[in-house]
């Protein structure tokens, strides 16, 4: 395994635990909902509730136990691309497989409510508390004015930096690190103007759980801005002056994803802490709306005006499907996650391609052409300058293209000599240089012969 | 205040709020000269149109419960006018409701239990 796969190893196998005990989380009792189902104290505490919840239990940790030791055979395999896509299919496979027991969970559940008679009529009720419309704003705009200042500050300084240095992948960083923190804050206005939740028939009880709720995402969302903010001034501080990549960079980008964690944690905590305070004895309007929860995950009430409701899965808010907007969405989202599924069969597809596909260096027609899959490179013969054959490499840096064990290519830059064109086989022990175009090109073909063939035939 | 709407009553949606203000007023839950919200912030508190918040406001208005401007939005009218008797509307909803627990059984002295519960 080399460093590429250590650093996949790394940042995907805990995301499967992550997922686990998200999910594994949601089976206690929540505001008086049993995976995704809304049941009395009395009606949770019988043995057959009680056995539907074991079972999901039971079920979601085999199927983390299974997960977590799949990998460790593959680690074993040897090609990258092979690798990569193996990872791939165990992290789609961890992405869905805990929602199993869950849905089929939500679904025994609600079929034993109907069965037993627990189920209540279900009408279209809204509640509305009317003494807080308007009224509860937590988020003020000086919250985030200083985050927004300071990202919109250092942004303008790398790009003078990246005016100096021709450093686009730079400038483009910093410009998304930049907007991520409008981003939060745009997140933070639009939670904040959320409808109260009913949850008791006196108004005090419900301002008070808005307030501390609201408080609770303010808090999140500045720390984010705030976190993004430093992260930011991070990155300009971690790249040299000629916009090089030091080892500061990878310390401060695993604080900051450490910190994230932290916050996330910090949150679902924080919010199940509020929950249990204000939602000791259940539910306290009686509601019934199971019937407009899908599997427990996706509402669909389009008698019910709101575009948003707080979610029965996780932390925060949801869309409700049965609207205008909540529709536009999904489809949107749909389309999004379609696209985002689908993409990865075809990189990894492409990557095991590109490992495996050798790359093939040949004159033809008075061209010299270097291919792999497709035509990379096409130079009239007549162009090339100053054709030196290399026995050794200089250090190249990857600035954007291709860099595997037995296959570089793209646009690379050397220390103190500046950008080139690569095309080689590092593991090869002959390289030819050469100057077309005023661009310098490193180039070998799939073998040392090839490339002393194209060699010969260009010096001739 | 909490007000739950039944969107599948035959009760339109506006008679239902102007239904539930009134509850509010009579049992002290809105207090004289409390100022209610804005059409468009109790529509998308609600989660509907502001017209029918609107609808309900002016019904309101009219019937003497609440009074609006430009300046000050909606509040609940400090003193009320009007006699100590029901409206012909008000009487003939009553005689039904009467009749109705009578054909079902009740007795004169259940249903005045019943109306001191919310009196």
């Amino acid at each position: 395994m080399n460093v590429m796969g250590l650093i996949l190893t790394i940042s995907v196998y805990p995301f499967v635990a992550i997922m686990f005990f998200l999910l594994k989380n949601e089976l206690a009792p929540k505001r008086g909902i049993y995976c995704g189902v809304r049941l009395t104290k009395e009606n949770a505490q019988t043995p057959e509730v009680e056995r539907i919840i074991a079972d999901c239990s039971r079920s979601m940790k085999r199927d983390f136990a299974v997960l977590m030791l799949l990998p460790l055979p593959m680690l074993l395999i040897p090609w990258f691309s092979i690798f990569l896509t193996v990872w791939m299919l165990w992290l789609i496979v961890g992405i869905f497989i805990f929602f199993i027991p869950y849905i089929k969970a939500n679904k025994r559940l609600k079929a034993l409510k109907l069965e037993k008679g627990w189920k209540k009529e279900s009408t279209c009720r809204i509640a509305a508390e009317i003494k807080s419309a308007g009224k509860i704003r937590r988020v003020k705009w000086y919250h985030f004015a200083p985050p927004c200042l300071f990202s919109v500050v250092l942004f303008a300084i790398s790009l003078v930096n990246f005016a100096k240095a021709d450093e686009p992948v730079f400038g483009m960083m910093t410009g998304t690190f930049a907007a991520i923190t409008f981003l939060f804050c745009g997140i933070a206005v639009w939670m904040d103007r959320q409808n109260t939740q009913v949850i008791s028939m006196d108004s005090a009880v419900n301002l008070n759980y808005a307030r501390a709720k609201k408080n609770l995402w303010k808090k999140l969302w500045v720390s984010c801005a705030w976190l993004n903010t430093v992260y930011l001034a991070g990155i300009l501080f971690s790249f040299d002056k000629e916009l090089r990549m030091t080892g500061l960079f990878w310390w401060i980008s695993a604080v900051y994803i450490i910190v994230t964690i932290v916050l996330l944690v910090w949150i679902v905590k924080s919010k199940k802490r509020l929950d249990a305070a204000y939602f000791a004895d259940g539910e306290l309007v009686e509601t019934d709306d199971d019937d407009y929860w899908i599997w427990g995950l996706f509402y669909c009430n389009p008698a019910d005006g709101h575009a948003m409701v707080e979610k029965r899965v996780g932390v925060g808010t949801t869309m409700n499907y049965g609207t205008p907007k909540g529709k536009l969405t999904g489809i949107l989202l749909g389309l999004l996650g379609g696209i985002g599924i689908l993409s990865l069969p075809c990189i990894c597809l492409w990557v095991i391609l590109l490992e495996f596909v050798p790359i093939k260096l040949s004159v033809e027609d008075g061209r010299l052409i270097a291919s792999q899959i497709r035509v990379d490179y096409s130079l009239p013969a007549g162009s090339i300058q100053d054709i030196t054959l290399l026995e050794e490499l200089p250090r190249l840096e990857r600035v954007s293209g291709t860099s595997m064990d037995e296959l570089k290519k793209g646009n690379y830059r050397i220390a103190e000599v500046g950008r080139c064109q690569v095309f080689l086989n590092p593991q090869n022990s002959i390289f030819i240089r050469l100057e077309a175009g005023g661009t310098v090109y490193y180039l070998s073909g799939f073998d040392d012969a090839q490339t002393l063939a194209v060699y010969e035939t260009l010096t001739e | 205040m909490v007000i739950i709407l039944n969107d599948v009553s035959d009760v339109p949606v506006y008679q239902q709020i102007r239904n539930q203000i009134v509850i509010g007023i009579s049992d002290g839950r809105l207090q004289p000269g409390e100022k209610l919200p804005t059409v468009r912030a109790l529509a998308e508190e609600i989660g509907i149109n502001s017209m029918t918040v609107n609808k309900a406001y002016q019904l309101l208005k009219q019937e003497g419960y609440i009074l609006t401007d430009k300046r000050n939005g909606a509040r609940v009218r400090e003193t009320f006018e009007g006699g100590k008797s029901l409206s012909g509307e008000s009487r003939e909803l009553l005689q039904r409701i009467i009749s109705e627990a009578k054909i079902g059984g009740m007795s004169k002295e259940e249903f005045i239990r019943e109306c001191e519960k919310y009196f």
